[in-house]
């Protein structure tokens, strides 16, 4: 008997969307070889715990060394005169004018506005001279910027109406100044004016970096102004932050606000060197990552390896019953889903107080370690980043391995022949 | 009425790296509604391949299978893979229930995958578990279950999508005889009673003593086919 009409089902794709049966199927399937199953939850927990640990105290490291050097020194976001990068003389400065620290103030994510003049001086003192950095600010505001006056090692702290310097501590060793003592600077004041002036020594700071400990003078805006004869301006205006991660979009607004005249930057662009040190530490971090992932997600794959190879006879008899080899894939991949999701959410649970506790108490380094480090400027210990971004990307990482774990072992089901699958 | 028709079939094995091996060698044959028949032959003598092709587990190199009309060489895979379960139940030798699911459970499964209600679903399966007399042993595993029974269960999991035939291949050869016996009985009741179609693959001689019709298979070819119908 020829067949008459063609037969056809209609094989609708919500068919093949799991309900609670095959959830459940899967629950089972998982627990059904318990050691198994806990030591691919166990490989998927330690990687996600590991990972973001890992990358905790590396990101917690990077924020802790750019929150040293921002706040001694530069803060988040510097504004310059469009032409001083290219030609840092102090005839390419702000001339300050209300409008634009009403300006920058008007963003709200500006705590703080630092007008700061700087230029070189020669400094002389008895016989000794030496280059020196002058650095004219408001004291108090760059105290709650930089805490300036925790370097104070000797005398007073200055104020707006001193007429008197800070210096460093090497320096003062070198020109053999002390307190009470004067200070005379000479250098090129505004459109080549000279500059010469006498400044008593209020004070003595101590700076770790030998660099900046060997130059650094300080004295009030309105003196160093008067000094250079750059009357109400400034070389730069530096800016703290209420959040630091919202750098890039607030640099941007502030550029747009304040016009092509001025020259808006964020700490990335003015201490290059520590992004490139903090971009290439950072990579030989995800390279330890990504390693940690590898080992871990063979050992993914070779556990759904022998868990799809030892119920390829099940698979037969389902597929030879009425199974869609797509839903039966699709049953298997839940599984890995399942195991992946009690992993993963272990591994960030158990993670989590880990990176608080390491946020709140960081590790402070001992010995030469943190001798190096305070050379540097920066502060000796290991804080871990409290921050949802790398969490999350950890997350997505572990799940992306869980994904590629399960791609090959669906694919065979998905071409699964059913007589050989019948004989294993 | 024919109910499956078997045209010219050949099927052969070759995968290119060894000599390609005739397993069916041109067999004709038509199954009737309600036989019970078995196929029997001496090991390789082509039964199980006979038993794939009829389900639609393996596909014939030439000729052609009509189940109810319908040529499963002209469906894609997945229609063929809808059509055993509308039509086609299996009893394999080695059990191959689902380990995780309840007798019940697997009972219900094929009515699951045919998307029946959840209600008309639990009743049909409890009902096949009590006409295979295993009503205290619902709710048991597999692994929880002798041979006997776990055979019992699937063939209530056969019975369960009301299938046009069942195809059993060796369902006795794991079992012991007082097992075997009562399996053989309750799918002769079956036959009887509801009218389903047996299509058995066996060496067992308690089988071939029950059945109808009894073809013989050797070297691919059948070799003999005999009524028994005062069985």
């Amino acid at each position: 008997m020829e067949q008459k009409h063609p037969y056809r089902y209609k094989l609708h794709f919500l068919r093949l969307v799991p309900c609670a049966f095959y959830l459940n199927l899967a629950w089972r399937n998982i627990w059904r070889n318990k050691r198994r199953s806990l030591i691919t939850i166990s490989s998927i927990l330690f990687a996600v715990f590991f990972s973001v640990v890992m990358r905790g105290f590396q990101l917690g490291s990077y924020k802790n060394m750019v929150d040293n050097v921002v706040q001694a020194y530069t803060g988040y976001i510097q504004v310059f005169d469009r032409k001083f990068q290219s030609d840092k003389i102090i005839e390419n400065t702000i001339l300050m004018d209300d409008r634009i620290i009403s300006e920058i103030e008007k963003n709200k994510n500006v705590t703080m506005a630092l007008p700061r003049l700087e230029s070189f001086a020669l400094a002389s003192s008895g016989n000794q001279t030496k280059g020196v950095l002058v650095l004219g600010t408001d004291p108090d505001k760059d105290d709650q910027l930089t805490h300036l006056s925790r370097r104070l090692v000797q005398g007073t702290f200055l104020h707006n109406s001193d007429s008197a310097a800070i210096v460093s501590e090497r320096l003062a060793k070198y020109l053999k100044v002390s307190i009470g003592d004067t200070l005379v600077l000479i250098s090129q004041g505004f459109h080549g004016a000279g500059a010469a002036g006498k400044f008593l020594v209020k004070g003595i700071l101590r700076f770790p970096s030998p660099d900046l400990d060997n130059k650094m003078v300080y004295l009030p805006l309105v003196q160093a102004q008067q000094f250079f004869s750059a009357e109400n301006r400034v070389t730069s205006i530096s800016l703290n932050l209420k959040n630091s991660n919202d750098l890039s979009r607030t640099v941007k607004k502030l550029q747009q606000k304040l016009g092509t005249q001025y020259d808006v930057r964020s700490w990335d662009t003015i201490l290059v060197e520590l992004k490139q040190q903090i971009g290439s530490d950072s990579a030989g971090g995800l390279i330890m990552l990504g390693m940690l992932y590898l080992i871990i997600g063979f050992g993914v794959f070779g556990t759904v390896q022998m868990m799809t190879a030892e119920r390829r006879r099940e698979f037969g008899v389902v597929v030879a019953v009425g199974m869609q080899k797509r839903r039966l894939g699709t049953i298997l991949a839940l599984e890995m889903l399942i195991m992946g999701l009690i992993g993963i959410a272990a591994g960030i649970l158990l993670s989590i107080p880990v990176v608080w506790w390491g946020h709140v108490h960081p590790i402070t380094l001992t010995g030469k370690m943190a001798e190096s480090i305070i050379q540097y400027g920066m502060e000796p210990i290991m804080p871990t980043a409290w921050e949802a971004g790398y969490v999350i990307n950890q997350t997505l990482v572990a799940m992306l391995i869980v994904f590629a774990a399960v791609i090959l072992p669906v694919w065979n089901v998905t071409r699964l022949r059913v007589t050989k699958a019948l004989r294993s | 009425m024919n109910i499956i028709e078997i045209n010219n079939l050949v099927k052969i094995y070759d995968d290119r790296k060894s000599v390609p091996v005739t397993a069916i060698n041109g067999i004709d044959l038509n199954f009737k509604e309600s036989e019970f028949t078995t196929i029997v032959g001496p090991s390789g003598s082509g039964k199980t391949t006979l038993l794939n092709m009829l389900g639609g587990l393996d596909e014939p190199t030439s000729g052609k299978i009509l189940i109810d009309g319908v040529d499963l060489s002209q469906l894609k895979s997945r229609e063929v893979i809808d059509f055993r379960m509308r039509n086609i139940g299996f009893v394999f030798q080695a059990y191959n229930l689902i380990p995780v699911l309840t007798a019940l459970e697997n009972v219900e499964f094929i009515m699951h995958l045919q998307g029946k209600p959840k209600a008309e679903r639990l009743q049909r399966a409890k009902d096949l578990l009590v006409q295979v007399g295993l009503e205290d042993r619902m709710n048991a595993r597999p692994g929880k279950l002798s041979g006997g029974q776990q055979q019992r269960v699937a063939v209530a999991r056969a019975l369960a999508s009301k299938p046009k035939f069942i195809l059993a291949d060796e369902p006795t050869a794991n079992l012991d005889s007082k097992s075997a016996e009562t399996l053989l009985d309750i799918m002769e009741r079956l036959n009887h009673e509801e009218k389903i179609t047996f299509i058995f693959s066996t060496h067992d001689a308690r089988v071939v003593a029950k059945a109808h019709r009894v073809i013989t298979v050797e070297d691919g070819q059948v070799k003999s086919d005999e009524d028994y119908p005062e069985h």
